[in-house]
């Protein structure tokens, strides 16, 4: 009997990072890239990994995925303890994906990027290893660029944040107190933001670069005038240790340092054939 | 050596004879298309075209360009109530041939030629359509399908030949592929045209593509194309024919077979995502949350929109999609699936580095066949919240369809990969086929 399963001729690209298929299911995992049209087309130079159920499982997951391919281009990191691993991209290496994204205009095939290509990494929310900590019944904060303890959180966790010793993480203070944090800002109140500057590693040049970028998006897809609100806790019953992320585009592109780590979790690789 | 051009690359370069518009119709995979392109990229489909909007505008100048590209080879007839388009052919003898075929008997080379060569017309033009009676419009419901019927008997339209195609199980299939496209225009206004009347919806729909051409006006974009108007006119206002025209049928001919072959054996990369919106447009888009109506607006019958009106189904986007949208016939949805292959393939003729996706092309070919092609209704809605413009409407539908695809797109890929796996759904893939998506189960 013939087969009228039109569908058989149907091919697609890569779909080893589609958050559909459990990673369990027989997905042949992808060591090249670069020869995938599929992955080149969605991520450019940078990958987004399956999105997974708490934060812990997804640093589990890219540090695994790693492991199995390794790669030259992705950071790695040095433990307290000694062991090298890969790391989550920091908050500023995601803002930074963003904008090498952005304004790459020629895929590594050579053929021309599309606008939807170039806002690919903009529609989702990304983590980051970067750590935010609060003081207990206060409104200091610390952000901590490259954070040891979430890096090793176990993979088990599944708790809102990671208890801590506020006073003995070395970071960058602030006080929520004194500047607005929890709504959305202008395009000026961004650029001089102590918290944006900060969790950006003090680097103002891509600060602007990213804010001009976000606010056109802004204003060409929802007509908004305002939004990278910086959004924290404050005043928490005991010394807390958050990871900062990014939100989408569709949720302003705010930078979220309330997020629980027991919820979704999404992070970025590094492509192999990324330039370095 | 260079390799030989393509049908669409040909096309791409035949200019305007006299026709002068640069303001932008849509961008598709950052090239941008004019009217002219948009035009050619319709006939390359083999698309039937109807252009409304004020008069003056340059509908019947573009018409006349396009009638210059085929040799001026083309069937006119102006739209009025006394114009009987069944007489026009039957003036043709079509008696004395009938009547030789039947009895064996002999009939005048002449008028077999005359026949033949009336039939063979690539384009049969409808000036001012709207100015006769929708009984006489519907006469051109045949005309635009491709064949006129004389006394029981069916003849088509447009010179053609046989011409064989493999699909993609390898099967040969061999078909006439006549090449007639019709075209209209019509007077569209705020009530300004006395003498105009209504369109049918079923010519609407055989329309496939109608464009409101005062949304692109000339001069609009680059006013500059006003003084190229002005100075290149020669004083002469009325409309200018194509004097020794060079005929480009062939091109037109060969551009149509290639995109046949294209339907035979479309891209694999791109053709779970055309499966999938094509489900989308004649399915998803006719899910409302009614349940006494089984979630389908086709079932609500008359009392779609108003019913939803009345209790303020959905809010926000979906508010347009449940009260503004009308799913697309499996015409419609056919109509625009083919414009959507035409475009890309004329974008990337035009632009070797251009990239236009399955989806950028789909919405772009909505925006196109969606406005007047029965999917954009809901009148007080529109005259509500886009002015009346019924493209204005369109637009912005498009614009939300395309974001709701764009963040089902994992769930697209997931949905190719098993499908042409034969595998089943896994369970995360049902749970999201919901709603306007459950067309994708």
């Amino acid at each position: 009997m013939a087969d009228h399963n039109i569908w058989k001729h149907v091919k697609t690209g890569d779909v080893s990072n589609n958050p559909y298929f459990k990673e369990t299911e027989n997905i042949p995992p992808v060591s090249d890239v670069s020869n995938n049209k599929n992955a080149i087309i969605s991520n450019g130079e940078y990958i987004k990994l399956p999105k997974t159920d708490t934060y812990a499982t997804g640093v589990v997951a890219l540090q695994a995925f790693l492991k199995a391919n390794p790669s030259d281009t992705h950071p790695k990191f040095t433990l307290s303890n000694g062991s090298n691993v890969y790391r989550p991209l920091t908050f500023k290496e995601n803002i930074e994906a963003r904008v090498t994204e952005y304004q790459t205009d020629k895929n590594a095939d050579g053929s021309t990027r599309t606008a939807e290509q170039k806002i690919e990494l903009f529609k989702n929310w990304i983590d980051s290893c970067t750590g935010i900590a609060y003081e207990k019944k206060k409104s200091k904060f610390k952000i901590i660029p490259i954070c040891d303890s979430v890096i090793s959180i176990p993979e088990d966790f599944n708790d809102a944040f990671y208890p801590v010793t506020y006073s003995k993480l070395i970071g960058k203070e602030l006080d929520s107190a004194t500047d607005l944090y929890n709504q959305d800002l202008t395009l000026q109140q961004v650029l001089v933001h102590p918290a944006w500057i900060t969790a950006l590693e003090d680097d103002k040049t891509l600060l602007k670069t990213y804010a001009k970028i976000t606010f056109d998006l802004l204003k060409s897809k929802y007509s908004k005038e305002s939004g990278m609100g910086f959004y924290i806790q404050s005043n928490t019953a005991k010394d807390e240790l958050r990871a900062l992320c990014v939100s989408g585009i569709d949720g302003d592109s705010d930078a979220n340092g309330g997020d629980g780590l027991s919820g979704d979790a999404r992070f970025l690789r590094v492509a192999p054939f990324a330039k370095k | 050596m260079s390799k030989d051009k393509s049908p669409f690359e040909k096309i791409v370069e035949i200019p305007a004879p006299t026709y002068k518009n640069t303001t932008p119709v849509m961008n598709i995979g950052g090239v941008e298309l004019y009217m002219w392109d948009v035009v050619k990229a319709s006939l390359a489909a083999r698309l039937n075209i109807g252009l409304g909007g004020g008069a003056g505008g340059g509908k019947s100048q573009l018409f006349a360009d396009v009638s210059g590209v085929f040799g001026n080879n083309l069937t006119y007839v102006l739209g009025r109530n006394g114009t009987d388009i069944t007489s026009f052919y039957k003036q043709l003898n079509f008696g004395k041939l009938k009547n030789a075929m039947d009895t064996g008997g002999t009939v005048a080379q002449k008028d077999i030629t005359e026949i033949t060569d009336t039939l063979s017309r690539p384009i049969t033009l409808v000036e001012e359509i709207n100015r006769a009676a929708e009984i006489v419009q519907n006469q051109y419901f045949n005309v635009f399908e491709g064949f006129i019927e004389l006394d029981g008997v069916k003849y088509p339209l447009g010179g053609g030949t046989l011409q064989s195609f493999t699909d993609l199980d390898g099967t040969v299939v061999t078909q006439n592929t006549n090449y007639s496209v019709g075209m209209w225009t019509a007077n569209f206004g705020n009530g300004q045209y006395t003498g105009t009347v209504t369109m049918d919806k079923g010519l609407k729909e055989r329309s496939h593509m109608i464009i409101d051409v005062d949304n692109f006006y000339p001069g609009s974009n680059n006013p500059s194309d006003l003084d190229s108007i002005l100075h290149k006119s020669g004083g002469e206002i009325r409309l200018k024919d194509t004097i020794n025209p060079e005929d480009n049928t062939q091109c037109f001919i060969d551009a149509y077979k290639h995109m046949k072959q294209n339907a035979y054996t479309p891209h694999p990369l791109e053709f779970g995502q055309e499966l999938l919106f094509f489900r989308y447009l004649v399915l998803g888009l006719d899910n409302i949350p009614i349940g006494t109506a089984k979630n389908s607006k086709r079932i609500m019958k008359e009392v779609w929109p108003s019913k939803a009106e009345e209790e303020n189904t959905g809010s926000g986007d979906e508010k347009l999609l449940y009260r503004m949208v009308f799913p697309a016939s499996v015409r419609s949805g056919m109509t625009t699936i083919a414009l959507a292959r035409s475009l890309r393939e004329y974008a990337k003729a035009k632009d070797s580095n251009a990239n236009p996706t399955v989806l950028d092309s789909v919405v772009e070919s909505f925006k196109l066949v969606a406005p007047y092609g029965g999917m954009i209704e809901n009148p007080h809605l529109i005259k509500e919240e886009f002015v009346g413009n019924n493209y204005l409407a369109a637009s912005r539908v498009g614009d939300i369809i395309k974001t709701r695809l764009m963040q089902k797109s994992d769930l697209i890929d997931a949905i190719a990969r098993v499908n042409a796996d034969n595998k089943p759904y896994t369970q995360k893939m049902l749970d999201e086929c919901t709603g306007e998506f459950a067309c994708f189960r």
